[in-house]
């Protein structure tokens, strides 16, 4: 690891100042003068390090965003949605009693996440912005595509992890576990440009596949800064629940994880279902084709079950991670039965 | 990894071992009791069976829901194996102050330990009065640390060296005791005559020394030896360790997910010198064992040649929520052929996990994982549950 000068923003103004440059722009950038010179803005620290030690990134400056109260705060909005600040941990997120009734499904996928030791340290916006896991992405040895090389590894390698959806040029899973959750919600961010301008993207918009760009997982522009996630009130009837499967149970990368959202009307029928699949693909996965078999619905083992099934149609699985595919139709079974209480 | 071989061989015999007793319509215990010679591994099987509750074993697929549970079990062999070409040296100093050297290292199994407890038992002192060198090649020659041979090989030679060195003493201290040397016992840090008349503490004897000190090298090569086979440095006892281990284990036959509940290991180990570091190494055999069945697993990029899980975020190993209930039942098996009869334990306790843990699956799914590891890719493929037929390469 090289070195690099180290300061702690005081303040969000201060942060904004320090002209930062995304960390997918200085990768894409090394070893050009760019990236020698880039400023990088630090959360928890858990990505940044790794990517450091692996070779992959060597910021010139590093700006620390855990000292900036406002970015550490959970706070309810007028008219019921939920604010969480980008510096919020995963094991606040995991243990706040709010997000625990009213978003049921994030606490659980942020709580699942990683180990206890991480969640103390790692935050929801680093989560969210963190590179993906891809070993071939992680190896020095490797110039991939989305690192600005001319091919995928994974798709004529060891794909056992990737993804069986929507492999543009790269079958990299998005490494968030939270934003599955999210994604299920309807979340968006707030992301406060240079200039000081906010602006708001549903998170599903704001991560990018690689048909829209191979080397980016999002939108985050240079100097703009990742302020918060907004939850949107919770509407009546709402039951959510989250899945995790990893190979192991501590410590480990999901090998699927699926958030089920349901609005159930007072007759027990679905109204609208949100089923996110993580794991899956590039960016979490909508099953629209899930969605749309549970609405209207009672919700009850073979309707869970058509709706797994809806779920998975379409994947394209690679030569060693098919075996997910049945992984994610009984992930999407169960987390579908346990929103509606039926686990 | 842990007892390089024997593990990938006792998976594919242990396992056709258990295909060859349903086969033959056999409870794969009895069958055992017909085929194998070892009367070690019998009483095994007899005491881990009545403690792990075999006689619940059900036929496969006996459970409704997904989670199918199994219980399997499955042996292994180890040769109680000695290198003779390990010595140390023990001294008593005239201060009182007692030492042994060896050049026998610690790689975290304790043998400094053991080290302590045996000159100290010889010499009626505690452990912790004992100074422990080891791991400086300026010592005596210590064995080398593979095939679970060191405290077979360097705990005899300690005890010998603290015997004769005792008996040095003894000559030493015995005009101040007015008894001949042989009329003396060391107990309680005390050298005493046998009637416990007369005493001196260990230091008031040590003090007697006409020298600086009294120095005694002893090598396993001059104990007596009982060997079965010896080559070179190489020797193994006349009876071969065995090990008895039972799985039980929970498989969840739509994730393909196994998580293993509970191992009883019934192990022998010679004459069990420090039960509790023993119940570590089996604790710590088991687990290994348990992480080679369900995840371990070197992956090669085949196109580039680099390996691409060197490191222990993709290395997968079993952490503290995969950890079974573990059970150790430690059997004493003397054979009488050394100074402190004991043999290894921490690779003989790491050979029989995993073929116990894939007899289990069996036992819970009624098909066999035939490779390693037994992850949700190779068992939901054994399961003929991924569409298109498509296994893992």
């Amino acid at each position: 690891m090289k070195g690099f000068a180290w300061t702690s923003a005081p303040d969000l103004a201060a942060a904004l100042r320090a002209g930062s440059a995304t960390v997918a722009a200085t990768m894409a950038a090394a070893p050009g003068p760019a990236a020698a010179n880039a400023v990088i803005l630090k959360a928890g620290g858990i990505d940044l390090l790794d990517l450091m030690k692996e070779g992959l990134l060597a910021p010139q400056r590093i700006v620390n965003l855990r000292g900036i109260p406002e970015l550490g705060r959970i706070a309810e909005e007028p008219g019921g949605a939920l604010r969480i600040g980008a510096m919020v941990t995963l094991a606040q997120l995991a243990g706040d009693p709010l997000i625990r009734a009213r978003y049921g499904a994030l606490a659980q996928a942020a709580g699942g996440s990683a180990s206890p030791q991480i969640r103390h340290v790692a935050t929801l916006g680093g989560n969210l912005l963190q590179r993906p896991r891809c070993w071939y992405f992680r190896s020095i040895h490797h110039d991939c595509a989305r690192k600005g090389g001319r091919q995928c590894f994974a798709f004529m390698g060891e794909n056992q992890y990737h993804a069986i959806f929507g492999q543009y040029g790269c079958a990299i899973v998005h490494p968030s576990t939270a934003a599955t959750a999210l994604v299920a919600f309807d979340a968006s961010v707030e992301l406060v440009g240079a200039r000081g301008a906010r602006r708001t993207v549903a998170l599903e918009n704001f991560l990018l596949g690689p048909e829209v760009d191979l080397q980016r997982e999002n939108a985050l522009a240079p100097g703009e800064i990742l302020t918060a996630v907004l939850l949107p009130a919770p509407k009546p009837g709402v039951r959510s629940f989250h899945l995790r499967q990893g190979e192991l149970d501590s410590f480990d990368w999901p090998i699927a994880d699926v958030a089920v959202v349901l609005e159930l009307g007072r007759d027990g029928a679905c109204r609208r279902a949100g089923v996110v699949l993580g794991a899956a693909a590039p960016v979490p996965y909508r099953a629209r084709g899930a969605e749309s078999a549970l609405a209207g619905q009672r919700i009850a083992e073979g309707t869970a079950r058509s709706a797994a099934i809806a779920a998975l149609a379409g994947a394209t699985p690679l030569a060693k991670n098919a075996y997910k595919v049945p992984v994610f139709e009984a992930l999407v079974r169960r987390a579908i039965l346990g929103a509606a209480g039926q686990a | 990894m842990r007892a390089p071989g024997n593990v990938p061989g006792a998976y594919a015999l242990e396992q056709m071992i258990d295909e060859l007793a349903i086969r033959l319509a056999m409870d794969p215990l009895a069958l055992r009791d017909r085929i194998d010679l070892s009367a070690v591994r019998r009483e095994e099987r007899r005491v881990g069976a009545a403690r792990f509750g075999w006689s619940r074993r059900r036929a496969p697929g006996s459970d409704a829901g997904p989670v199918k549970r199994g219980l399997g079990m499955a042996q292994s062999y180890w040769g109680a194996n000695v290198n003779t070409n390990a010595a140390c040296e023990v001294r008593i100093l005239r201060d009182g102050s007692v030492e042994i050297l060896s050049s026998v290292q610690d790689i975290g199994t304790g043998i400094g330990t053991l080290l302590a407890q045996v000159v100290a038992e010889e010499m009626g002192l505690r452990p912790e009065e004992i100074v422990v060198r080891i791991g400086d090649t300026d010592f005596p020659a210590g064995p080398p640390s593979y095939g679970s041979i060191t405290t077979a090989s360097i705990t005899p030679p300690a005890r010998n060296a603290a015997w004769r060195a005792l008996r040095e003493l003894f000559e030493a201290a015995a005009p101040a005791l007015g008894a001949p040397p042989e009329n003396l016992i060391a107990k309680g840090g005390r050298i005493a005559t046998a009637d416990n008349a007369r005493s001196l503490s260990f230091r008031e004897a040590a003090a007697t020394l006409r020298t600086d000190r009294i120095s005694v090298v002893a090598s396993r090569a001059d104990d007596y030896g009982g060997f079965a086979r010896k080559m070179g440095d190489s020797a193994s006892a006349r009876n071969a360790l065995g090990g008895v281990q039972f799985a039980q284990v929970a498989v969840d036959v739509e994730t393909g997910i196994v998580r293993v509940e509970r191992v009883v290991a019934v192990q022998d180990c010679g004459r069990p010198m420090n039960p509790r570091q023993i119940e570590s190494q089996v604790h710590g055999g088991v687990l290994m064992g348990m992480s080679y069945a369900l995840c371990e697993e070197r992956l090669l990029d085949r196109r580039t040649g680099h390996v691409l899980n060197a490191d222990l975020e993709h290395y997968k190993i079993g952490r503290s929520r995969e950890v079974p209930e573990i059970e150790m039942i430690l059997l004493e098996n003397y054979q009488g052929t050394s100074a402190t009869d004991a043999y290894g334990i921490a690779e003989p306790a790491n050979v029989a996990t995993a073929p116990a843990i894939a007899n289990a699956v069996f036992n819970a799914i009624g098909v066999r994982a035939r490779q390693l590891p037994m992850t949700p890719a190779t068992i939901l493929a054994a399961l003929g549950r991924i569409p298109g037929g498509r296994a893992r390469a």
